[in-house]
């Protein structure tokens, strides 16, 4: 299937004069879509944004513990529970009285995003862990700026981010994550290179302070992860690295590559080798 | 009249960039405080059992790093006192700036006991050993100097018996994305040259060779703008009649 064009009309040699121009910016996400194949990037920048159920639950988690006052202006609790009962018979959803409300409660949203009821509860008790716990109350309460936007310039290119929380000391991130258990989510900031997202924030924000993140799961665990400096100095090279590359992607027109773009051989192959354990 | 409380015009903070605005002066200071901020070698430090084990840097060590990365100080002596049943001792230690080559100083007291003969009170003044104050006022001095020292980073001792979220060197970090500010400087005109006739094979080697250029944006500017020029020649080319 043909992906569905975000932007048509671009080639990819126009998105990268216009990159280099500053009239287009980088991100994080684009950076890591990037740093997958230099394909992964064309299909980020061409294809059609889709908003997934995930990441709908994510912002609408983000929401409730950044910005709840905000919340009833952005989403849009679909909850058709006494509707149905009042309708009442075996399939209340198939009645021309339902499909009529529900037409006009869809309208009366309108620009808000429609939620689920459960993934509402969920998401508002993710919130309440959140907020509920100790270390993490401690970092919202010194970083009481939240979804601050930054823009920056690094090199030959103009980026843009939000940092989730900056305080006079401290900046944070809150992830929404499969399993926040410290073990693991100290895993998921090396395999995501969060540590590169915080040195690149760290740099758009113009001082140094230091950097945490807050992880949260489904199923009420919640971590805090302080990144200590060694680890955003190790980010500050890959993002400095990344951008190296991508020069030279831009340079070499190799946006049609895939994995093999980041082989260390030739000829784009990479060599399995044993494992130290084996041995 | 209006009864609001008055308010005064804030003064804007300066931005990093205004700070920064000496960047050869910063960058060769930010390499003393990475230098200071270094942790101790683990052989330098030692645990004093009779202090809940907490941990400090002898004084001869404190005073070999004085030399070795300052080549010159001295100490002055600001006042010595009895507290209590202790003497304490506030010194000024002065160094020379190997950078700026200007002096600069710390403040740092030490108290010290004055010891009691066996099985006395601390406070029994009738039992205090004939060389406690020999012993305890060079002892308060050595405490007073240390605690100077340790002021201008963790090479002598700062942070040793602080929790490990405080011990974060970002002094280094803050060199790290200095250096990484992009710059105002001119590409050489023989490099502008080499990229405007650079066919489309080379500008890639041309941008790999040429590291300390990435931080200068014209730089892959002039690259890009090559690479464009190249492409519409060539298409030009395909495009015209036989």
């Amino acid at each position: 299937m043909q992906p569905i064009l975000n932007q048509p009309d671009l080639t990819m040699a126009d998105i990268a004069s216009l990159l280099l121009r500053g009239e287009m910016r980088l991100s994080y996400s684009a950076l890591s879509a990037f740093k997958e194949s230099p394909a992964k990037f064309v299909e980020y920048k061409m294809r059609q944004k889709v908003t997934t159920d995930a990441m709908i639950f994510g912002s609408m988690a983000h929401c409730l513990i950044l910005e709840p006052e905000d919340f009833d202006n952005r989403y849009f609790t679909f909850d058709d529970t006494e509707k149905c009962q009042a309708i009442g018979g075996e399939k209340p959803r198939a009645t021309k009285a339902y499909k009529e409300w529900k037409a006009e409660t869809i309208a009366a949203a309108g620009d808000r995003i429609i939620v689920d009821p459960q993934d509402f509860l969920y998401a508002k008790a993710i919130a309440d862990n959140v907020k509920d716990n100790r270390a993490a109350a401690k970092i919202l309460r010194l970083c009481p700026l939240h979804e601050k936007p930054i823009e920056w310039e690094y090199k030959n290119f103009k980026f843009h981010g939000f940092i989730d929380g900056d305080g006079e000391e401290a900046t944070f991130d809150l992830k929404i994550c499969a399993d926040a258990s410290p073990r693991k989510f100290q895993r998921t900031i090396i395999d995501m290179d969060y540590h590169m997202q915080g040195a690149m924030y760290q740099y758009g924000n113009g001082r140094v302070k230091r950097h945490y993140m807050i992880a949260a799961d489904k199923t009420g665990g919640v971590s805090v992860h302080l990144l200590h400096d060694k680890l955003i100095e190790k980010g500050m090279d890959e993002y400095d690295r990344l951008i190296g590359k991508f020069n030279e992607c831009i340079l070499s027109e190799a946006w049609g590559e895939s994995y093999e773009y980041w082989s260390d051989r030739y000829d784009g192959i990479y060599v399995a080798e044993a494992p130290n354990w084996m041995f | 009249m209006s009864h609001l409380p008055a308010t005064q015009s804030k003064r804007p903070l300066p931005v990093i960039d205004d700070l920064y605005a000496d960047v050869e002066q910063a960058a060769k200071l930010n390499e003393l405080n990475r230098l200071l901020n270094c942790p101790p070698k683990p052989e330098w430090v030692r645990v004093n059992k009779f202090a809940q084990n907490s941990k400090y840097i002898p004084i001869g060590i404190v005073e070999y790093l004085l030399t070795a990365i300052f080549i010159e100080y001295w100490v002055e002596v600001k006042e010595t006192k009895l507290i209590a049943n202790s003497v304490t001792v506030t010194v000024r230690v002065h160094v020379v700036n190997p950078i700026t080559g200007k002096e600069m100083w710390q403040d740092g007291i030490g108290a010290a006991p004055l010891k009691t003969s066996q099985g006395a009170k601390a406070t029994d003044f009738d039992n205090i050993i004939d060389s406690a104050v020999q012993t305890g006022a060079p002892a308060a001095e050595s405490y007073a100097i240390k605690d100077a020292c340790e002021k201008w980073g963790r090479i002598f001792g700062k942070d040793l018996n602080r929790k490990e979220e405080n011990t974060m060197n970002y002094a280094g970090l803050e060199s790290k994305l200095a250096t990484a500010k992009a710059k105002d400087e001119e590409l050489p005109e023989e490099l502008k040259t080499v990229i405007a006739e650079a066919d489309a094979e080379n500008l890639v080697s041309i941008y790999k060779t040429n590291p300390e250029y990435h931080n200068i944006p014209l730089f892959m500017q002039l690259l890009g703008a090559r690479q464009v020029e190249l492409k519409a020649k060539k298409n030009a080319a395909h495009t015209q009649p036989a």
